[in-house]
């Protein structure tokens, strides 16, 4: 969805991301795996995190203008000008260079809405300290860009507004803890009159229903501070009829069988070619022809994965944005009632009423997603099939692409990731049973397809090979899947931030201006 | 892999072209100016990155200031927005620049420039989302007018374009009353009958089904004023319907599944039991049953999903 400004247009390449918006992706995708520590030195995560904004400004321009004070992080240093003041200091040349942030409030100098988003929970991950985050920056960022209708524009000045940057902002708003920067009522409203005649959201008032801008509005009503929780409630008929958008955009799963020559040779010519070699009965000729057919046998697969809007073709990013949508309403973080099952739900609303008295810790551990695991109980997602889908997406290379066959990127490689974290496939196939199934499977391979991903692969692997060696090679399988089930797990991740439950923690303690103070 | 981000990261920050255009930029913006050059360096700077929103907002308070002929401007535009028509600030700039009256005389043109565009394209979102914008933003009955055949021509290349779909509901319901639309009954009777026809023809397009129950939701129509026409596609092809049924008898209200047609149609069976769960607990079998039908065999994709209304619609009934 962010990366929007940029995936999907495929000449901008990741130029149009913005720095943070690739870090974000980057990083985000290994936190998931819980590759971060083993796989990045630790010098090398000091050298990314950067040098935020100064909160005491050296160079004291806050309260000399009258223009309020604003900050926030720009798409990296490229489009860094500097208004009326010295060039950065060599420091924060060298230590922003990634990030971008910028102390700047100047005309062509803006920070993004967006940028900052991603620039956050990059720094979460990396576990920056925040120290000196300049937390009323964002807040005048927020107010500076707030528009009459409820919408955000992208950056202060002419930017395009739209539903991304209603969510960017409560997101931002969510973590520092700090609600000052919005109006939220009138965001609120902005974010429920994008809901389409189909039952999920458009990017503004009027547009049509789109996977990653129902994220956006299926999130922010879920960010919503308690004393706005009656606003910020969809009604019984809005729920379901967004819940029954976001399922239908779930491809149904089939299977076509095609063969490696176009003309596909029928039987008798197959046959007639093969006997030209042989002098076989016509037993052993039949056997033969069918071998000879398997072998040019393509098997293709499709569905299990979700489309960004009716009738479209299934694309891995929106597994996540999807995905993570319904799983928000389905805890009923947005009302609607009738989530997950009879006690979950009155749990729910115990908890929504906690919330609504504001308090601190409740919010917290509901933003952490804690109550939010992947107990399949009442999620309507079909997830082996789901999870199917994206080994298909895999790159032989490594990483993930939108759809199978076509070019990984970091984009779409984080979002299946997310969603792979939301949705554990929790049907293992045998032999390598899942030790309590009740519990749905943390860990499972993404690397070999033919592991928890890959019932259908086992059938053409043992296709012709004697016993005794499909006997070795099971047991060989086996302890390979043991391995890598060892080596690949999967964190818990909090579809709310969009960033790893530990992330999400980290976040929530440190971005406010509570911990600072401490 | 660190290192390599790393690398990445700061080959693509000082590779020398964008450093050089965008060296100079931040001169410019550094110096205040405001002239024909800097249109020159801002497009220049927009071609390498059409992302660069600094540059864009710059070349726009630019334009301003020196007082640049729009319509001019907005002729690049057309260039750039076919290359980069999946970028937002090549749309946003043009809707700054109609705001500040380019083309105030013929909008027109911009619903011609957008179907272009949309003949390329037939599905982008930024493209359609602009048809919408010009059209409320000038908001003139002759701009509306064009609209429905527009719609209607989209449909015959595609049925199942589901930004037509959406369009159309934008244009009938979304937007105050077209000129000839003010009998809303009328109006949604034609939209109704529109939609059972292209179901007829397609019967497994979710666009359409959408549309229809978006139109029946929106003007608070039971959808049990359409049991008739639904009952054909919830059964399989040639089924028992059929022997006491007359083909030959052409029914214009309830348009029947066009030959082989993949029947049943789940979006037919999930309507039917909406609207036996509507009538009632007397019913509630009867949806059920259906609900099943669709979790075991004709939507199993959605299985968790169907047996999700099934308990939910039993919570509702015992509470």
């Amino acid at each position: 969805m962010f990366g929007w400004i940029a995936c999907n247009d495929g000449r901008g390449g990741f130029v149009a991301i913005g720095i943070p918006g690739m870090c974000f992706y980057c990083l985000g995708a290994l936190d998931i795996l819980g590759l971060l520590e083993t796989k990045v030195k630790e010098a090398d995560r000091e050298a990314w995190r950067v040098e935020e904004v100064p909160d005491s400004n050296p160079n004291g321009s806050r309260d000399d203008e009258d223009r309020r004070w604003i900050g926030g992080f720009r798409p990296g240093p490229f489009m860094h000008v500097e208004f009326g003041r010295d060039e950065a200091t060599p420091k924060t040349r060298t230590a922003g260079a990634l990030m971008g942030s910028t102390s700047t409030h100047g005309e062509a100098d803006p920070p993004h809405l967006i940028m900052t988003y991603t620039a956050l929970l990059a720094l979460a991950i990396l576990r920056d300290d925040f120290g000196n985050l300049d937390r009323e920056g964002l807040v005048n960022l927020l107010r500076t860009t707030q528009r009459p209708d409820g919408s955000f524009t992208s950056f202060p000045g002419q930017g395009e507004s739209d539903i991304r940057m209603v969510y960017t902002a409560f997101a931002i708003s969510a973590m520092l803890d700090d609600w000052r920067g919005i109006d939220v009522p009138l965001a609120v409203d902005f974010t429920k009159r994008c809901m389409s005649h189909e039952g999920g959201f458009g990017q503004v008032p009027g547009n049509e229903a789109q996977g990653g801008s129902t994220y956006c509005a299926v999130a922010t009503l879920a960010l919503a501070p308690g004393q706005y929780r009656t606003e910020a409630t969809l009604s019984v008929q809005e729920r379901r009829r967004a819940e029954r958008w976001l399922v239908q955009q779930q491809k149904p799963h089939q299977v076509f069988i095609r063969y490696e020559s176009d003309d596909s040779e029928n039987d008798d010519e197959l046959a007639g070619s093969l006997k030209a070699n042989q002098s076989w009965g016509r037993e052993k000729l039949d056997q033969e022809v069918e071998k000879e057919r398997k072998r040019k046998e393509i098997v293709e697969e499709e569905g299990g994965g979700f489309s960004g809007r009716t009738e479209k073709v299934e694309d891995a990013c929106y597994s996540f944005w999807c995905g993570a949508a319904l799983r928000i309403l389905r805890t009923g973080l947005v009302g609607g009632a009738g989530g997950l099952s009879s006690q979950a739900q009155s749990h729910s609303r115990s908890h929504l009423l906690a919330n609504s008295s504001a308090s601190g810790k409740e919010v917290k551990q509901h933003l952490q997603g804690e109550e939010m695991g992947d107990d399949d109980e009442g999620d309507l997602v079909d997830r082996l099939t789901h999870a199917r889908f994206l080994s298909r997406c895999q790159f032989r290379l490594g990483g993930l692409a939108k759809a199978p066959g076509a070019h990984p990127d970091p984009y779409h490689t984080y979002l299946a990731l997310a969603a792979l974290a939301l949705y554990p496939p929790s049907q293992l196939p045998p032999p390598h049973q899942n030790p309590n199934p009740n519990q749905p499977a943390a860990t499972f391979s993404i690397t070999d397809p033919s592991g928890a991903l890959g019932v259908y692969k086992e059938r053409k692997d043992n296709d012709g090979i004697e016993p005794s060696d499909a006997e070795l090679l099971d047991e060989m399988k086996v302890e390979k899947r043991r391995k890598e089930r060892e080596s690949w797990k999967i964190a818990q991740l909090d579809p709310l931030i969009n960033a790893t439950v530990e992330t999400s923690r980290w976040a929530r303690e440190r971005i406010p201006r509570s911990w600072k103070q401490r | 892999m660190n290192q390599a981000l790393t690398q990445l990261l700061r080959s693509f920050i000082l590779k020398p072209a964008n450093k050089d255009a965008t060296d100079y930029f931040r001169g410019v913006v550094k110096a205040g100016e405001m002239s024909e050059r800097v249109l020159t360096l801002t497009e220049s700077v927009i071609r390498m990155n059409p992302a660069h929103y600094s540059a864009w907002q710059y070349r726009y308070r630019t334009l301003l200031a020196i007082n640049a002929p729009l319509d001019e401007e907005l002729e690049l535009m057309d260039e750039l927005a076919e290359k980069f028509l999946k970028n937002y600030q090549v749309w946003h700039h043009r809707r700054l620049l109609l705001q500040r009256g380019a083309l105030a005389k013929t909008p027109a043109a911009e619903l011609a420039f957008i179907a272009r565009g949309l003949s390329y394209d037939a599905k982008n979102y930024h493209t359609w989302a602009y048809r919408q914008w010009i059209l409320a933003y000038f908001n003139q009955d002759a701009l509306w007018e064009g609209e429905m055949r527009y719609i209607e021509n989209m449909l015959e290349d595609d049925v199942r374009n589901n930004s037509a779909w959406h369009h159309r509901f934008f244009v009938v319901f979304s937007n105050g009353v077209r000129k000839g639309d003010e009998d809303r009954e009328d109006t949604i009777r034609r939209e109704v009958s529109f939609t059972k026809e292209k179901i007829a023809l397609a019967p497994n397009n979710a666009s359409a089904w959408n549309y229809l129950r978006g139109v029946l939701e929106h003007s608070d129509t039971p959808f049990a004023s359409l049991r008739e026409f639904v009952l054909p596609y919830t059964v399989p092809a040639h089924s028992s319907l059929d022997d006491v049924r007359d083909d030959s008898v052409v029914d214009l209200e309830n348009p029947r599944p066009s030959p082989g047609a993949d029947l049943p149609c789940p979006a037919a069976i999930e309507f039917l039991a909406d609207i036996h769960e509507a009538v009632g607990d007397l019913q509630l079998i009867s949806f059920r049953q259906l609900w099943k039908s669709l979790a075991d065999e004709h939507d199993t994709i959605r299985k968790r999903y169907w047996e999700h209304r099934i308990s939910e619609a039993q919570a509702s009934r015992d509470s």
